[in-house]
């Protein structure tokens, strides 16, 4: 295996809520893993096992309680996610490490085109290349000029979803979050978006993926990370680790978290 | 009642009584501050130097400012002219001058040439006056940013600081409402490229005078109590835009209708007949000009 | 490394007086880097306006200092200036819209030239330059050029927020404080000068700090986020962090307040 690209250890995730007098909730517990370049390491586990905590502490969206997670930069430098200063995160963030919620965060009255040829123009991209690109990637994904001039907040769930894709793949980053990226997409979507991570991984491309599709993680992931109860085990990506194929009942759960 | 002659035997009474006055009507420790003051504002070109300003025997507003300028500086041997709106012969400038004379024993003249101390109310002679000679400006309004800040103690910092932003924005405004700076008497300027300076309503055709000038021009208000100065050979440059440069009064195809003088400020008044007419308004420049005397007016 | 546009370090503004002491803010201190909106959010007394306020040295702080890094290189507290030099920051370094546009324009002057008003400081001296530079400004902030030269009293409240905002940006300044700039406004029009500010955000690059009780106009601006309360900074971190692992129990109870 090539040197890690991103090597977490000891992670753990207190939330102490102050407004229940103080409750504590550990979404996670002591998570350690290693990822290389182009490695493909799918997340697996039940509703509430930490999933998405996970994927946001690596995007500090979260702040991890404990541990570290030792990202080496496309310069070669070794950053802890974890207590980066904010400045050098949020220069990963527009360089390096995308992060694809489940629900699209886009801001309002902007063009689907426009959210997408953002991650570009971040990076320094002329506004009229970032456009054409963001374009034909939306065209990709089976969206057409109309959808793409219209605002994302007036689109159906799938169609949301797909924008938020389109961020991910315009630019593949060294290192891709994905939260459940195909939850809402019909099969024919859903293959596009394999294409498109595939691409990516050859491109060198790390990702970190939530699925609760069986058949997605058997297709595409190196290696699997279970969680349950904020405790992660590694298993390979064609074992059964017991737990449920793709439960509607899971993904209505997490909507309504 | 009174007639004629006892006004005139009246004031002759009253100069009379100057006799008990002090040399200058002013007593000696005021005309000393004025002194000082003055020096100061030479100092400082177009800074404005408070000082105390005096009761006068004439009300604020009618020329007390350059009044006590004039009585702090003059001598007996100096000559004097006073000016009102370039006119020898106002009762106000008249009453000035008789007043000045007659508690100094200074000479009094009607003749630019001839004086070696000028009082003026909003004109510069057409004359070019030399090294000798001291020009007096009586200044309703000494702060040229009065318009601009109403605030006196903001107005100082503004020129403690240099900061004219808002005296040049008034002035944009006025171009871009009236297509160009409408300001017609008065127009402010630079001076010494430190101070921006109301230069007393004298016309735009005599601001260019004040500029590398051999006299020394002296600015008094009396009711705001302030006295400042431009020294001679200072440079004073009226503020202007790049592309709307400043502009003195244009006469064309007009003359005076007494001297035919071409070359002098007119002043135009409507006529019964419905003409109007056009005649110089420096008295004494049309007087030589009439005379077929030679002036340099060149300034 | 990039250095940081403006380092603030205990900044302190105590009002006090015959038997009351009012801590408007005490012991504030915050980078700010080139390019980056700083977020500042808190409820009304929090002391985030005095921030702004000390900053755009409108008030005096009691102690503390602030660096700007153009600013003597840094190394003077920028609280020690003289007036010309503080005149200088104000017209050349910062600039600041208000909440009330009648803090930040002259309304009584025409709207080029509210906004020529920092051209002009800065020596500019053709009318025709400074009127193409104006208009440049007001047609980026979406103010119809027609009115150019109408005068700001007689406009809208979105209006002369966007007259505010063209004339902070003019000159280019390295730093754009904005306090509360759409607390005044209906929504509908607040979603247009909030649009207003992110796009020209993201076009220039401008640094600018934003003062805010409405964590909808931080969401959507900030990328970093302070929270105020009382006077002192309970919690700083990146926006989304911020309001999605609040580890303050003010912020948690904030954040709460405005999800559900």
């Amino acid at each position: 295996m090539a040197e890690p690209m991103l090597s977490v250890s000891g992670l753990t995730k207190t939330i102490t809520l102050h407004i229940l007098h103080g409750a504590e909730v550990h979404p996670l517990r002591d998570i350690s893993f290693d990822l290389a370049p182009g490695e493909f390491l799918a997340i697996a586990g039940p509703s509430g096992a930490g999933k998405s905590s996970l994927l946001k502490c690596l995007n500090r969206t979260y702040l991890a309680t404990a541990g570290t997670a030792k990202y080496v930069t496309r310069a070669g430098e070794v950053v802890d996610l974890f207590s980066a200063p904010e400045r050098d995160v949020i220069a990963l963030r527009r360089n390096e490490i995308t992060y694809v919620s489940q629900f699209l965060k886009a801001p309002p009255r902007v063009p689907a085109v426009d959210v997408v040829a953002s991650v570009l123009t971040r990076r320094g991209v002329d506004l009229e290349v970032a456009r054409e690109r963001a374009s034909a990637m939306l065209e990709r994904l089976g969206m057409g000029p109309s959808l793409q001039s219209s605002y994302p907040a007036l689109f159906s769930g799938g169609e949301q979803q797909r924008v938020n894709v389109a961020k991910a793949f315009v630019d593949p980053p060294r290192l891709l979050l994905l939260d459940e990226p195909t939850s809402a997409l019909d099969v024919e979507n859903r293959d596009r978006v394999i294409d498109l991570l595939r691409e990516a991984q050859a491109g060198g491309t790390a990702v970190i993926a939530i699925f609760h599709d069986r058949e997605l993680i058997r297709r595409l992931a190196d290696r699997v990370l279970v969680l349950a109860d904020g405790i992660a085990r590694e298993v390979a990506p064609d074992e059964d680790f017991g737990i449920a194929d793709d439960s509607l009942a899971d993904e209505l759960m997490e909507v309504s978290r | 009642m009174v007639s004629a002659t006892g006004v005139r035997a009246l004031i002759d009474e009253r100069g009379a009584e100057f006799e008990g006055y002090t040399f200058g009507f002013l007593d000696d420790m005021a005309k000393r501050e004025i002194r000082r003051t003055i020096l100061k504002a030479v100092a400082i070109p177009g800074h404005q130097v408070p000082f105390g300003s005096r009761e006068m025997p004439i009300a604020r507003g009618w020329g007390t400012g350059g009044l006590q300028i004039t009585l702090a500086c003059v001598g007996a041997d100096d000559t004097i002219k006073v000016i009102d709106q370039g006119d020898d012969a106002s009762v106000n400038a008249v009453n000035l001058r008789r007043l000045i004379a007659k508690t100094t024993g200074a000479r009094e003249t009607l003749t630019t040439g001839e004086a070696t101390l000028i009082q003026t109310r909003h004109r510069i002679p057409e004359e070019r006056m030399t090294a000798a000679q001291m020009l007096i400006l009586q200044v309703p309004i000494p702060e040229p940013l009065r318009h601009v800040e109403r605030s006196v103690a903001a107005a100082r910092a503004m020129h403690a600081e240099a900061d004219y932003a808002r005296m040049w924005l008034a002035l944009y405004e006025d171009v871009v409402r009236n297509g160009e700076v409408t300001a017609g008497a008065g127009y402010p300027v630079m001076v010494n490229g430190r101070f921006v300076m109301a230069p007393s309503p004298i016309p735009r055709w005599d601001i260019p005078k004040l500029n590398q000038a051999e006299t020394l021009f002296l600015f008094g208000a009396g009711r705001e109590k302030r006295i400042y100065a431009v020294p001679p050979f200072t440079n004073v440059q009226p503020l202007e835009f790049d592309d709307y440069p400043f502009e003195i009064e244009a006469f064309p195809n007009m003359s005076c209708r007494r001297c035919g003088a071409t070359d002098s400020y007119l002043v135009t008044s409507p006529q019964a007949d419905g003409s109007t007419l056009s005649v110089c308004s420096d008295t004494s420049y049309c007087d030589d000009v009439l005379a077929g005397r030679k002036v340099e007016n060149q300034w | 490394m990039v250095e940081p546009l403006l380092r603030v370090r205990d900044l302190t503004k105590i009002y006090s007086g015959k038997g009351h002491r009012i801590v408007a803010c005490e012991d504030v201190s915050f980078d700010v880097y080139p390019g980056e909106v700083l977020g500042i959010v808190g409820e009304s007394g929090s002391g985030k306006s005095t921030v702004l306020q000390c900053l755009f040295q409108d008030v005096v702080p009691t102690s503390g200092a602030a660096y700007l890094t153009s600013f003597e290189g840094g190394e003077r507290n920028m609280f020690e200036a003289d007036r010309r030099e503080r005149r200088e920051l104000r017209t050349h370094r910062m600039s600041m819209v208000y909440q009330n546009p009648r803090q930040g324009l002259n309304l009584m002057v025409t709207a080029g030239g509210n906004v020529a008003e920092r051209l002009l400081a800065a020596d500019w001296r053709r009318v025709s330059d400074i009127r193409a530079k104006a208009s440049d400004y007001l047609v980026r902030t979406e103010v119809p050029i027609e009115r150019m030269d109408d005068f700001p009293a007689f406009f809208s409240g979105g209006m002369q927020q966007r007259v505010q905002i063209a004339k902070a940006l003019a000159n280019n300044p390295e730093l754009v404080l904005l306090d509360e700039l759409t607390t005044g406004l209906d929504v509908s029009v607040q979603a247009g000068v909030l649009d207003l500010v992110r796009d020209i955000q993201s076009k220039y690059g401008v640094t600018a700090i934003i003062v805010s009780h409405d964590l909808g106009v931080i969401r959507l601006l900030a990328d970093r986020t302070l929270v105020m309360k009382d006077g002192h900074v309970v919690e700083s971190g990146l926006t989304d962090q911020i309001l999605e692992d609040p580890q303050h129990p003010y912020t948690q109870l904030l954040v709460n307040c405005v999800t559900n």
